[in-house]
C-alpha cells in the first residue's frame, strides 16, 4: 500500500521509471536477439567468399590425385602400345616418309641406320576391354578393365630435363609451379595437418636421371603450396623431429612459452603477422604428430602387405611409396606426387625394363585394386606415365636380346584410373611402326586440362598474374579430352 | 505487490517478446542459435494450441460486447507470442522454407502481433470497442488460415522440399532432334543476333525454314553437308579469328553442342527426326542423352545459403568443410582423426545438417551419438563410416537417411542385423561392405534383392593369391 | 505518449544499428568505387594506362598478331585514328566522352557489344569508368610511359609539420601523409635502430661494443658515425653481396640433370671486393657486361664478365647443343632486362611484347649483343667432368697464385691450386636471326644489334658490342638503370620497392607510390657518380627510415600495407640472415671471407635420394665440411641448383635457375620446424649457453644475457619475468632427468665445454625458445 500512496504522490516519477524499465526490457531483449547472431561482431569481410579463386569451379569427379611418374621415360613399345609390324619388319630402316623430319637427340644423331626393333617382351590380351598389354607387366594386365591406357600422348621436348619439367610444370623452362601447387593453389587442403602436396622418390635399378626440386616447386605461387618432400625413415620430413631430450611435453612447454611471449609482442607492435607465426606454430606442433601417424604402415593388414607385396615394407622402396601414396589419400592429401627413377634405356633394355617392371608392376596394380576396394577410386585419380616415349628403331648395336631405344616426343603411353575417369578404354592409336599417332592426340597441355578438369577446375579461369601476365597451367592451350571422362 | 505493479510486469514481458520476436524476423537470416536455444523450438506444437482457444474465445467474448478480463487478453497474447516466437526457433532448423512455412510463419506472426496491438489499446485510456472489435474478427480469420497450413505442413513434410521453379523445362523423354535440342542450342547461343530484329548477317535462326534458306553467304546449312556448311565453318574457326561465331564477347558453343549440330546436318538437318529413331550408339544419341542429365549441381539449390564464415567458424583443425562447388550450399565434411577425440566437434555440424552431402568419418572412434546426429543429415548422399567401432544398433538410425548413394562401412562390426537396413535404401548405388559381420547367406541375398546395387566385398580371393604368387615376370613360354 | 514515441524511437535506432553491423556498413573493406573521388587532373600514365593496359591491350595493344578491329590503343595516333570497322568514328573524340566509341562500349548495356568483351573474364570499375570519361573531357593526352621518362630532380615539396622533416626523402614522403591526412611514427628507440641499421648494411646483429658506442654516444652525429663504422665492415660487401647473386642466379652446379660441379666462386668474391671497395654502380655494371672489351682490360675486369656465365649449363647427354646455346643467350638477355633494367624483356622472345613497346627485333637486337662467346655447352657428361676436373666451361680465366698474389688479391685461394672461372669474350661472332616463336631451330630474318629504342635510343657514336651495350645502360638518360636500382636498394630496407615490382618497371608493372621521390634519389644517385654507400646513407638519414615500426590500428585500416610509409617496416629476414644472426649471436660465426663454397649442416641423404647415381659427377652426396666451415656466413653455403640448401629454400630462397629480384615473404609450418629442430640453431643455442654457465656463478643474469645477446635488448620486466619461470621449470624438469640434459649439451660439432647439464640445458632451451621468437628472425 505504502509504495502505492507514494505513486500517487508523484506520478511523474512513477513514470519515468515505467518508462526506464521499458526502455530496459525493449534493449534488454534486442540484445537477447543479437546473441543469437554469431557473426554480429565479425567484420563482415568473412561473410565475403573464403575462395576468391571461386573453386572448384564445378563439382568435382576426383578430390586427389596420385600421380606414379617413371622417371627417364619407359618405351611405349615395350609397355601398352603393341605392334606386330616391329616384328615382321624388324631390322628394316625406319622409312623417312614415318620418321619424316623428326629431330633426334644427339645420341643417335650420328646414327647411319635406323633399324626398327620390336619388342623383346610378348604381348597379350588382358579383361574384358581386351587391352594389350606387354608380359612386363601381368599385374597391370589384371587391372585392364580399371584403367584407361592413352597411347597417344606427345610432346615436344626431346631431353629429360625440359620434358619432365614440361609435364610437372607446363613449360619446359624452369619457374613455373608444379602441378601439385596449381591444386593445392586452387583447391586449398583437405587436412589442415599435412601438406597438400607430397612427394616421393624412389629408384630402381635401371639407368636413371636425376630429380630436381624445381620439378615440385611452387615457381611465382606462395611457396606454402611447394611439394613437401616425404623422405624414408625416421624423419620423413625435414626437421620434423625433436632432438633427443627433447619430450612432447618439453616441446609444448617450449612452444606455450615462445607463444606468450610472442602475444607480449604482438600488443606491442600491433603486427598481425606475429599471430600467423604463432599459428604456423600449432599447425607445426600438429604435423609432428600427424605425419608419423600417417608413415606408420605397423598397422596395415597381412592381406594388405601381401598384396603391395614385401616390398612395402622397406622404406624408400616404390612399394613402400604406393602403400604411403594410399596412406596419404586416406588423410585428405591432395597431390601425391610419386616418382621412381631408372626408365632412361639407351641399351641393355630388356633386361633394365623387367628390373624396372618388377619394381612398379605389382605395386601400381596393388595401389589401384586396394584404392578400388576402398570405395577411394571414386574420387581419386590414378596416373602412371613418364615424360615422353621411345624409338621404334634401335640405338646402338643391333641385338634382340640386348638393343636400346633413343627418346621419343612423337608418341607414347600412359594410363590412368578413376577419379571420373573412363576404366577399361584404350584411347589414341599410332601407326604401325609406333611411331606417329594417327588417332586422338593427346598433348601435354590437354592432359593437364584434363586433369584440372576431373578435380573440378577449369584450367583457362585458375590463373595467376605474375609480372603483368595471368599465367596457366595449360599457358595458352590446352583442350580437355571429353572421350576419357565418364 | 498490487495490481498495478503486476499489470506492470506484464507490460514489459509483452513488451520484450515483442521486440524479441520481430527482431528475430528482421535478422532472420543471420541468426544461428545454439542448439539449446531450437531445442525450445520444438515446444511450439505443444504451445500453439493454447492461443488458439484463448484468441477464440477472448474475442468471441469480447464480440459479446462484454468487456474482456485483463488476464484472458494478457494470456492469449503472452501465449500467442510464445508461440511465435518458438515456431520461428522450429522453422529455423529446417532451412528451406517452402511457402507452406512461409505463410504460416507470417500469418502466426500477424495473430501474435494483432494481440499485442489490441494489448496496448485496451490498456491505454481511448480505446475505441469498434477496432477493438474489427482487430478480433481478422483475429479469428487469421487464427484460422495459420492453423491451416500448420497442419498441412505437419502432416505432410514433402511439401516442404517443394522443388524451385528456377530450372528450365525439362527436354522431353524422346525430344525432336530438332525442336527440342538443335532448337534450344539456337536459341541460346544465335537468336540474340540472327532474329528479325537484329538480322545480322541477313541470317534468321528463328525457324529451320529461315536456317536452310540462309543468311549473305547462303550455304549456312548444307543438310548431309557440315563440312560444307559455313555455320560449322564459323563454329570451327578459332576463338580469336573475327569470322569466328559467336562473336567474341558471347559465349561460344560447348563442343558436344558443336558436335550435335555437325551430326544433325550430317543427317539431313530435318525438323522430323527424334532421339529413338536413332541408333543409341550413334554419336548424336550419346550426346543427347548426355545432355539430358541434368547437371548434378542443380539438384542442391534448394538448400539453404551458407555464409563462408559460418563454414568457417564451424571448421577445425580436424573437421574440413569444403563447398562441393563454389556455386553451390551442398557440402563435404572430413573429420580426421585428432589426438584427442571430442564428439562435439560434430555435435557443433547440427546447424548445417541438411547441407551436408557428403561425410567422411571412417577411421574414428564414433558410435551411437554421433550416428544420431548423422541421422538428420537428410541430403547425405556419401557417408564413409568404415573402420569405426559402429555396430548394428548404432547404424540403424541412419534409416532416415532416404538419399544415400554410396556408404562406405567396411572393416567395421555390423552384421546380419543390418542387412535389412541396407535393403531399404532405395537411392543406394555402391556399398563398401568387405571385413564386417555379414554373413555370406545374407550378403546373398541382398545381392539378389538389389541387383541395381553394386557391391563391394573387397578383393577377391583368386586375384589376391595370385598376387601373393606371381612374380612380376612372365616366363616367355616355349615356342 | 511522447515517452512511447521515444521508446519506439530508441529501439529503432538500435534496430537499424544491429542491421548496419550486420550489413557491414562499418566495414571497409568493401568496394566503394562508386564514392572514389577523382583526381583533380586525371593523370594518363597513373591513372589511365593502368586501366588500358591491364584490360585492352591484350588485343588493342603492341601486339600485332592478337590486335582485334585494327585498333590500337597504346599508341597516340592510332587511338584518335578513324576505326576501320566503323568509318567515320573514332574510339576516342579528345574533350567528347559521349562520341567516343570506346567510352560508348566500356559502359553499354548490349553484352555482346561491352568491352572487355565477357569471356575476357575482364571488366572495369564504375570508378574506371568515370577515370576514363574524366580523362577524355580534359583531352586525353597520351604520354610516354613513366619509366621511359629519364628521371628528374623536382624541389621538395611544402609541408605542413616541418620539424620531422630530416632530409629530402621525408619532404617527399610528408607530403604524401598530409595528403592522406596521415601523421608520421616517432623515431624508433636507440636500441631498435642499431639493430635495424646492422642489419641492414652488415646482414648482423649489432655487437656488443657497438650497441654500447651507439648507446653513450648521445651528440647529433651519432647515427652518422654508426652507419659510417657498418658501412667500413666487410660485412657490408658480403650482405650486398648476398643481394646480387640471386640477380646474377649465381651457384656452384651447372644445374640441369646431373648437375654437377661448377667453379664460379671467385666471381663472387670480386663482387664481395667490389661492394666492399665501393665501386660506382654504372662501373660495376660495365665491368660485368663488358669488362672483357675495356681498352686492355685487366685480369680483374675480365673476371666481372663472369656475370654473364653464371646461368645453367646442361651436361644432359644427347643434347641438341644448339637449342641450348641458344637457350644460354637467352638466359644473358633475360638477365639484363629483368635484373638490371627492369623490364619483362623475355615477353619478347616468342612475339612482339603485349603491352611494353619492345618489338621481338629488337629482343634479339640485344639477344645479338651476348651471342659471340666461343662458348661450346659443356662438352662433357658429369662423369668425365669428375674424372678430368672440368669444372668451368670455354672461355674461362684461369686463376693461380701468380693471380691471387696480384692483381686479384682479393680472392680467397689455397695455395698451389689453381682454379678456371667461365667469363666472356667475342672471339667468335655470329650473326643473330630473329628466331620464330623462339624456337632456335626456326630462323627467321638476320638481325643486327640494337636496344629497345622506345626505352632509350641506342647512340650511332656506341660501339655495336657489349661495351657500347654498357654505355647504354649506365647513360645519365637511360630512364632505367639507375631507378631500377635504387628501388632495390629501398626494398632491401623497406621490404617493398616504391616500385613494388622491381622486376618489371614495363606498363603492366606496379606504378611507384612516391614517383617524384623515386626520381629524385635517382637523378641525386646519378650526380653523385652512383655513389653505392652514399645513396645508403642518405636514406638511412631520413627520419622515414628512422619511424618506430609500430602498428596502429588506425593505420592499420588506412594503409595495411604501409605504401604510404607512416611507419617504418617490420618484415622477417630471409634465410641466409636468419642464420647468420643466430651464428653470430651465438658467437659461432666464423667471419672469413670468400673461397669455394662451403657445406654446413644439411639433412642427410638430401643429394643421395635424388641423384642419377653415386659415380654421377662430384656432387652425388652430401658431405658436410669440419671445423670453421660449419659456421660460414650463408651466401658461402653451397649452392647446388637441383636441390638448394632447405633451411634456404624452406625461407623463399630461389633456386638460382634464372635472374630473381623479389623473394616471397611467407610464414609456414616448415619453417617454424626448421628453426625448431635444424641441428645448426640448437647447436646455436647449446653453445651460447653453455659459454655463459661457463662464464657466470649466479643464474638470474645469465638467463637476461642469453635475452640480451640474442635480441640486443634487454628484456621488459613481463618478458624477464616468463622466461626467468621457463629457465626455473626447466631446470626442475632436467635436474629430475640428467641423462636428457646430457643429450642435449652435447648436440653438434662445435668443442663441449665441462659445464653442468642441468644449468646448460635450461639455458639452452631457454635460447632456442628465444631463438624462435617472431622479434629474433624480423627486422623491426
Amino acid at each position: 500500500m505504502k509504495k502505492d500512496t507514494s505513486e500517487q504522490e508523484n506520478p511523474l516519477k512513477v513514470n519515468r521509471r515505467h518508462f526506464f524499465s521499458q526502455l530496459s526490457v525493449g534493449i534488454g531483449s534486442l540484445a537477447l536477439g543479437s546473441l543469437l547472431i554469431p557473426d554480429l561482431f565479425k567484420s563482415s569481410a568473412q561473410t565475403l567468399a573464403t575462395n576468391p579463386l571461386g573453386i572448384p569451379h564445378f563439382a568435382p569427379k576426383a578430390k586427389r590425385i596420385i600421380y606414379l611418374f617413371q622417371a627417364g621415360a619407359p618405351s611405349q613399345l615395350e609397355t601398352f602400345d603393341y605392334k606386330p609390324t616391329l616384328i615382321k619388319r624388324m631390322g628394316e630402316d625406319l622409312p623417312d616418309s614415318i620418321r619424316n623430319g623428326q629431330r633426334l637427340t644427339g645420341m643417335t644423331s650420328g646414327q647411319e641406320s635406323f633399324p626398327l626393333m620390336p619388342s623383346a617382351a610378348k604381348f597379350r590380351q588382358y579383361g574384358n576391354s581386351g587391352a594389350w598389354i606387354s608380359d612386363f607387366f601381368p599385374h597391370i594386365g589384371k587391372i585392364a578393365d580399371d584403367i584407361c591406357i592413352i597411347r597417344s600422348m606427345h610432346t615436344e621436348a626431346i631431353n629429360h630435363d625440359p620434358a619432365i619439367t614440361f609435364f610437372q610444370t607446363g613449360s619446359q623452362q624452369s619457374g613455373r609451379p608444379s602441378m601439385g601447387s596449381w591444386m593445392s593453389y586452387g583447391l586449398g587442403s583437405e587436412n589442415k595437418n599435412l601438406p597438400s602436396f607430397v612427394v616421393l622418390t624412389s629408384r630402381g635399378k635401371g639407368n636413371s636421371q636425376g630429380l630436381y626440386s624445381k620439378l615440385w616447386s611452387s615457381g611465382f605461387l606462395d611457396s606454402k603450396h611447394q611439394g613437401v618432400l616425404l623422405r624414408a625413415g625416421k624423419n620423413p620430413v625435414l626437421y620434423l623431429n625433436d632432438p633427443e631430450g627433447i619430450s612432447r611435453s618439453d616441446k609444448r612447454h617450449l612452444l606455450d612459452q615462445v607463444s606468450s611471449l610472442n602475444k607480449l609482442h604482438h600488443v606491442e607492435t600491433g603486427d598481425d603477422e606475429i599471430e600467423s607465426r604463432i599459428a604456423q606454430y600449432e599447425m607445426a606442433y600438429r604435423m609432428q604428430m600427424s605425419v608419423p601417424d600417417v608413415m606408420d604402415i605397423s598397422k596395415e593388414s597381412e592381406a594388405t602387405i601381401k598384396l603391395y607385396g614385401e616390398d612395402c615394407q622397406v622404406p624408400g622402396t616404390y612399394a613402400a611409396n604406393c602403400l604411403q601414396a594410399r596412406r596419404l589419400a586416406e588423410n585428405g592429401v591432395r597431390f601425391i606426387q610419386l616418382y621412381h627413377q631408372g626408365w632412361d634405356q639407351h641399351g641393355n633394355l630388356p633386361n633394365e625394363m623387367a628390373g624396372q617392371a618388377k619394381d612398379v608392376d605389382k605395386a601400381s596394380a596393388a595401389l589401384v585394386l586396394d584404392l578400388k576396394q576402398r570405395g577411394m577410386l571414386e574420387d581419386t585419380l590414378v596416373i602412371w606415365g613418364g615424360e615422353f616415349g621411345r624409338s621404334n628403331y634401335c640405338q646402338g648395336k643391333f641385338d634382340p636380346k640386348n638393343y636400346g631405344r633413343d627418346h621419343h616426343p612423337r608418341a607414347f603411353s600412359i594410363w590412368m584410373a578413376g577419379g571420373g575417369i573412363k576404366p577399361g578404354i584404350t584411347y589414341g592409336e599410332t601407326d604401325e611402326f609406333g611411331y606417329n599417332i594417327i588417332k586422338n592426340p593427346v598433348h601435354i597441355n590437354d592432359f593437364h586440362a584434363t586433369l584440372m578438369h576431373s578435380m573440378g577446375l577449369d584450367h583457362e579461369q585458375l590463373t595467376y598474374k605474375y609480372q603483368g601476365r595471368r599465367f596457366r597451367l595449360t599457358d595458352v592451350a590446352g583442350n580437355v579430352v571429353k572421350d576419357l571422362l565418364t | 505487490m498490487t495490481a498495478t505493479s503486476k499489470k506492470r510486469w506484464v507490460d514489459y514481458l509483452i513488451l520484450g517478446l515483442t521486440v524479441f520476436l520481430v527482431f528475430c524476423l528482421l535478422f532472420e537470416k543471420h541468426i544461428h542459435p545454439p542448439t539449446i536455444v531450437l531445442w525450445l523450438g520444438k515446444w511450439h506444437p505443444v504451445v500453439l494450441h493454447f492461443p488458439i482457444v484463448l484468441v477464440i474465445v477472448t474475442v468471441i467474448w469480447h464480440l459479446t460486447g462484454k468487456k474482456v478480463p485483463y488476464l484472458l487478453l494478457a494470456a492469449s497474447c503472452v501465449l500467442a507470442l510464445t508461440t511465435a516466437i518458438t515456431g520461428f526457433l522450429l522453422g529455423l532448423e529446417n532451412g528451406t522454407k517452402g511457402e507452406l512455412l512461409f505463410w504460416h510463419q507470417w500469418l502466426g506472426v500477424a495473430v501474435a502481433v494483432g494481440l499485442v496491438i489490441w494489448y496496448w489499446l485496451s490498456s491505454s485510456k481511448n480505446n475505441n470497442p469498434i477496432i477493438t472489435k474489427g482487430i478480433g474478427l481478422i483475429l479469428l480469420v487469421l487464427i484460422g488460415f495459420t492453423g491451416h497450413y500448420g497442419g498441412m505442413i505437419t502432416h505432410g513434410e514433402d511439401f516442404l522440399a517443394l522443388p524451385n521453379s528456377r530450372r528450365p523445362e525439362k527436354i522431353p523423354a524422346n525430344p525432336l532432334i530438332y525442336q527440342h535440342i538443335v532448337g534450344r542450342i539456337l536459341d541460346d547461343k544465335c537468336i540474340s543476333c540472327h532474329n528479325p530484329n537484329k538480322s545480322k548477317g541477313e541470317l534468321l535462326m528463328t525457324n529451320l525454314r529461315h536456317v536452310l534458306k540462309g543468311g549473305e553467304s547462303g550455304n549456312t546449312v548444307i543438310p548431309g553437308v557440315p563440312e560444307e556448311s559455313e555455320l560449322i565453318r564459323r563454329l570451327h574457326l578459332p576463338l580469336e579469328d573475327e569470322e569466328h561465331m559467336p562473336p567474341e564477347g558471347e559465349t561460344p558453343l560447348s563442343y558436344s553442342e558443336i558436335e550435335i549440330l555437325e551430326r544433325w546436318i550430317a543427317l539431313g538437318a530435318t525438323d522430323s527426326l527424334r532421339l529413338q529413331d536413332l541408333d543409341q550408339n550413334d554419336p548424336l544419341a550419346v550426346l543427347i542423352n548426355e545432355m539430358m542429365e541434368p547437371d548434378p549441381i542443380e539438384k542442391w539449390n534448394a538448400l539453404t545459403v551458407l555464409a563462408d564464415s559460418t563454414l568457417e567458424r564451424l571448421s577445425s583443425d580436424y573437421v574440413t568443410i569444403t563447398r562441393l562447388a563454389n556455386t553451390t550450399n551442398a557440402l563435404r565434411v572430413a573429420m580426421y582423426k585428432p589426438p584427442v577425440y571430442d564428439p562435439k566437434t560434430l555435435m557443433d555440424l547440427k546447424p548445417i545438417s541438411e547441407n551436408i552431402v557428403e561425410l567422411d568419418l571412417s577411421g574414428l572412434p564414433i558410435g551411437a551419438e554421433e550416428m544420431a546426429l548423422v541421422s538428420g543429415f537428410s541430403n547425405l548422399e556419401w557417408l564413409e563410416i568404415d573402420r569405426t567401432p559402429v555396430t548394428d544398433t548404432d547404424i540403424d538410425t541412419l534409416k532416415t537417411l532416404s538419399k544415400l548413394q554410396l556408404l562406405k562401412i567396411f572393416d567395421t562390426k555390423i552384421g546380419d542385423k543390418s542387412i535389412a537396413l541396407l535393403n531399404n535404401w532405395e537411392d543406394l548405388q555402391q556399398l563398401y561392405i568387405w571385413q564386417t559381420n555379414i554373413s555370406e547367406e545374407a550378403l546373398n541375398l541382398l545381392k539378389e534383392e538389389r541387383s541395381d546395387l553394386r557391391i563391394s566385398t573387397g578383393i577377391d580371393e583368386s586375384l589376391r593369391s595370385e598376387f601373393a604368387a606371381l612374380d612380376s615376370i612372365v616366363e616367355p613360354e616355349e615356342k | 505518449m511522447k515517452q512511447k514515441a521515444i521508446l519506439i524511437a530508441v529501439l529503432l535506432l538500435l534496430t537499424a544499428v544491429i542491421y548496419a553491423v550486420i550489413s557491414g556498413v562499418f566495414d571497409f573493406s568493401k568496394d566503394t568505387y562508386t564514392e572514389q573521388p577523382l583526381p583533380e587532373v586525371v593523370d594518363y600514365n597513373f591513372d589511365i594506362k593502368p586501366i588500358l593496359s591491364d584490360n585492352c591491350y591484350t588485343c588493342h595493344g603492341p601486339d600485332a598478331n592478337k590486335r582485334k578491329a585494327g585498333l590500337r590503343l597504346d599508341i597516340e595516333e592510332m587511338a584518335f585514328a578513324e576505326l576501320k570497322e566503323n568509318p567515320g568514328r573514332h574510339a576516342i573524340v579528345t574533350g567528347k566522352p559521349n562520341q567516343s566509341v570506346l567510352y560508348e562500349r566500356i559502359t553499354t548495356e548490349d553484352q555482346s557489344q561491352i568491352m572487355p568483351p565477357k569471356d575476357s573474364k575482364l571488366s572495369l570499375s564504375s570508378y574506371e569508368k568515370r577515370l576514363i570519361k574524366k580523362w577524355i573531357q580534359q583531352g586525353a593526352k597520351f604520354e610516354k610511359h613513366w619509366a621511359f621518362i629519364p628521371p628528374q630532380k623536382t624541389e621538395p615539396p611544402q609541408t605542413n609539420i616541418v620539424d620531422w622533416v630530416q632530409n629530402e626523402i621525408d619532404a617527399f614522403v610528408l607530403k604524401k601523409l598530409e595528403d592522406n591526412s596521415l601523421k608520421p611514427s616517432n623515431k624508433a628507440d636507440k636500441e631498435t635502430l642499431i639493430r635495424r641499421i646492422a642489419l641492414d648494411l652488415t646482414g648482423l646483429p649489432p655487437s656488443l661494443e657497438q650497441m654500447q658506442a651507439f648507446a653513450s654516444d648521445n651528440s647529433d652525429l651519432a647515427l652518422s658515425k654508426a652507419i659510417d663504422t657498418f658501412l667500413a665492415s666487410p660485412a657490408y660487401g658480403e650482405r650486398m653481396t648476398q643481394i646480387w647473386l640471386d640477380i646474377s642466379r649465381y651457384a656452384d652446379s651447372h644445374g640441369y640433370q646431373d648437375d654437377s660441379y661448377r667453379t664460379m666462386w671467385p666471381w663472387r668474391d670480386w663482387v664481395i671486393h667490389a661492394f666492399n671497395k665501393n665501386m660506382p654502380y654504372d662501373e660495376f655494371l660495365t665491368w660485368q657486361l663488358a669488362g672483357d672489351l675495356l681498352p686492355d682490360a685487366t685480369k680483374e675486369q675480365i673476371l666481372a664478365t663472369g656475370f654473364n656465365r653464371n646461368h645453367p649449363i646442361t651436361q644432359e647427354g644427347g643434347v641438341i647443343q644448339e637449342e641450348y646455346l641458344s637457350n644460354y643467350v637467352v638466359d644473358r638477355t633475360n638477365t639484363l632486362g629483368k635484373g638490371i633494367l627492369g623490364i619483362t624483356l623475355e615477353c619478347a622472345k616468342c612475339h612482339d611484347h603485349k603491352y611494353d613497346p619492345i618489338s621481338q627485333e629488337e629482343y634479339y637486337g640485344v639477344y645479338a649483343f651476348f651471342n659471340n662467346v666461343n662458348e661450346k655447352g659443356l662438352q662433357m657428361d658429369a662423369v668425365q667432368a669428375a674424372n678430368q676436373k672440368y669444372f668451368a666451361d670455354h672461355p674461362y680465366l684461369t686463376i693461380t697464385d701468380e693471380e691471387t698474389d696480384g692483381v686479384l688479391s682479393f680472392i680467397n685461394k689455397k695455395k698451389g691450386e689453381s682454379v678456371n672461372v667461365m667469363i666472356m669474350n667475342d672471339s667468335t661472332p655470329r650473326q643473330t636471326f630473329l628466331l620464330n616463336r623462339g624456337n632456335y631451330d626456326e630462323p627467321t630474318d638476320s638481325v643486327d644489334t640494337k636496344t629497345p629504342s622506345s626505352i632509350y635510343p641506342f647512340s650511332e657514336d656506341l660501339p655495336k658490342n657489349r661495351l657500347g651495350l654498357a654505355s647504354w645502360v649506365t647513360d645519365q638518360n637511360n630512364p632505367l638503370t639507375a631507378r631500377v636500382f635504387v628501388n632495390r636498394i629501398w626494398s632491401m630496407l623497406f621490404g617493398n620497392g616504391l616500385v613494388e615490382t622491381s622486376e618489371d618497371f614495363g606498363v603492366q608493372g606496379s606504378l611507384p607510390t612516391h614517383p617524384k621521390l623515386l626520381d629524385w634519389l635517382s637523378r641525386d644517385f646519378m650526380e653523385n657518380q652512383w655513389d653505392i654507400k652514399y645513396l645508403l646513407k642518405k636514406i638511412l638519414l631520413s627520419a622515414t627510415y628512422q619511424q618506430s615500426s609500430e602498428q596502429n590500428s588506425e593505420l592499420k585500416r588506412l594503409d595495411p600495407n604501409n605504401r604510404l610509409l607512416a611507419k617504418a617496416p617490420r618484415f622477417r629476414m630471409s634465410g641466409e640472415m636468419i642464420r647468420d644472426y643466430i651464428l653470430a649471436t651465438s658467437g659461432l660465426l666464423h667471419q672469413e671471407i670468400g673461397g669455394p663454397s662451403v657445406k654446413p649442416y644439411q639433412p642427410p641423404g638430401l643429394w643421395a635420394e635424388t641423384n642419377a647415381g653415386g659415380n654421377r659427377g662430384v656432387l652425388t652426396t652430401y658431405v658436410e665440411d669440419e671445423g670453421e666451415d660449419l659456421y660460414r656466413r650463408s651466401l658461402y653455403t653451397f649452392w647446388k641448383r637441383t636441390l638448394p640448401p632447405p633451411s634456404m629454400s624452406i625461407f623463399d630462397a630461389p633456386t638460382r635457375d634464372f635472374c630473381e629480384v623479389r623473394r616471397q615473404k611467407t610464414n609456414t609450418p616448415l619453417q617454424a620446424l626448421a628453426l625448431q629442430n635444424d641441428i645448426q640453431i640448437l647447436e646455436a643455442a647449446r653453445v651460447l649457453a653453455q659459454n655463459i654457465v661457463a662464464s657466470h656463478s649466479d643464474e638470474i643474469p645469465m638467463v637476461k644475457e642469453v635475452f640480451q645477446k640474442i635480441l640486443a635488448r634487454s628484456p621488459k620486466p613481463e618478458e624477464f619475468e616468463l622466461i626467468n619461470t621457463y629457465y626455473a621449470d626447466t631446470f626442475k624438469r632436467y635436474s629430475e632427468s640428467v641423462e636428457e640434459a646430457q643429450k642435449l649439451v652435447t648436440l653438434g660439432n662445435a668443442t663441449v665445454l665441462d659445464t653442468d647439464p642441468v644449468k646448460t640445458a635450461s639455458l639452452m632451451l631457454t635460447a632456442q625458445v628465444i631463438y624462435n621468437l617472431d622479434e629474433t628472425i624480423t627486422k623491426e
